[in-house]
């Protein structure tokens, strides 16, 4: 019962896991790419201001 | 060899960088929130067990979250607390969130190095910490200073350097260019607590995994902000607060809008292989009882190398 038990939850966890694992991987991508333009306009914007 | 200057500086960097991103309002999104249910059930647990009254937090940290809020468990079933850590700003932040809570009264909250506590011997019940031993390559003077000002108990709770968030995480700070203020991988194991604990001549009582949601551990990653930003574009609002006035409350009708409330979790499961123990109170969010249900029942060896958290309890 106890193997059954553990069996299924292990399962219910893998199940749950794979596709929020991608979706926070998505997340972690959206996020690097916002802080990587963010970082360009700063510096676009203070060359502009140098010029 | 002790702890270096250098790991002083970068730990002190790390706190008061989370004191400055941390949540005013509370909402620290589903990951923290989930983490600190299934902890304070451990602590309730702990609490009652071992009767402790009086717990010190040393270095105490808020981590991911609110500075200060690791152990507002413990004071809200009736201990004493004592926060100290070598940050004014955390301090200050810690200060504010206990007040907000209405359990100043039972806080202290002390500047001090993490290793030169102004405490007497055997002062408290209980002293631990959470996520600072693995910052410190000898962390020898660290958990020496936790057993002196301890009457018996010192718990050291750390990252798990096992679980694959683990990878992701390095890779964030890798692309992103951002010091690695984590510390040591090889000090988020059991062997190095272990030895670290043995090394001051203590008794270890138990160890445990905790915080094993099925979902990515991804540690300080600023993600909140992107969840809200995505789902508002769709009507829906992302909101996780530990503790609300308004708990479990929802106004907007599509909202995916949540509180899980602290009292409102109070199980007794203790958090690590052993599964949920008797006395449980189920949360508020269903989905918390669910993952929790599921945490409780995975298999040792898997926990090992998925919780998020390890945790050894020892004695004097």
């Amino acid at each position: 019962m106890a193997l059954v038990r553990k069996s299924l939850a292990l399962l219910a966890w893998l199940v749950i896991e794979i596709p929020t694992t991608l979706f926070v991987v998505f997340v972690m991508i959206k996020v690097y790419l916002e802080e990587r333009n963010s970082k360009r306009r700063t510096k676009r914007g203070y060359n502009v201001k140098r010029a | 060899m002790g702890i270096t200057s250098k790991e002083r500086d970068t730990v002190l960097r790390f706190i008061e960088r989370n004191v400055r991103v941390a949540p005013r309002d509370l909402d620290e999104g589903i990951g923290t929130v989930y983490e600190r249910v299934v902890i304070d059930d451990y602590f309730r647990d702990l609490q009652k067990r071992c009767n402790l009254k009086n717990i010190l937090e040393n270095p105490a940290d808020g981590v991911t979250g609110v500075p200060g809020m690791n152990s507002l468990e413990f004071a809200r079933n009736g201990a004493t607390v004592t926060l100290s850590n070598p940050s004014d700003k955390m301090l200050d932040g810690a200060r504010a969130v206990w007040v907000n809570q209405g359990l100043v009264d039972q806080a202290t909250f002390v500047k001090c190095p993490v290793d030169q506590l102004p405490f007497e011997d055997d002062t408290f019940d209980m002293v631990w910490n959470y996520c600072m031993f693995e910052r410190f390559k000898d962390p020898s003077t660290l958990v020496a200073e936790m057993k002196r000002v301890s009457n018996r108990y010192v718990l050291i709770m750390t990252q798990n350097v096992y679980n694959w968030g683990t990878m992701f995480h390095k890779v964030y700070h890798n692309i992103g260019n951002l010091e690695w203020d984590h510390g040591y991988d090889e000090q988020m194991t059991f062997p190095a607590i272990r030895k670290a604990l043995r090394g001051q001549g203590m008794h270890l009582l138990e160890e445990g995994t905790v915080d094993i949601p099925p979902w990515l551990d991804t540690w300080d990653m600023p993600l909140r902000g992107v969840l809200k930003q995505l789902l508002g574009s769709v009507g829906m609002k992302w909101e996780w607060k530990i503790s609300s006035p308004s708990n479990g409350s929802s106004n907007g009708h599509s909202h995916a809008h949540a509180h899980a409330h602290a009292h409102a979790a109070n199980d007794n499961g203790n958090g690590h292989a052993a599964g949920a123990g008797s006395g449980t109170r189920k949360s508020s969010l269903p989905m918390v009882n669910v993952v929790r249900d599921i945490e409780h029942n995975l298999p040792t060896w898997f926990r090992k190398y998925q919780a998020h958290h390890l945790y050894i309890l020892a004695e004097k």
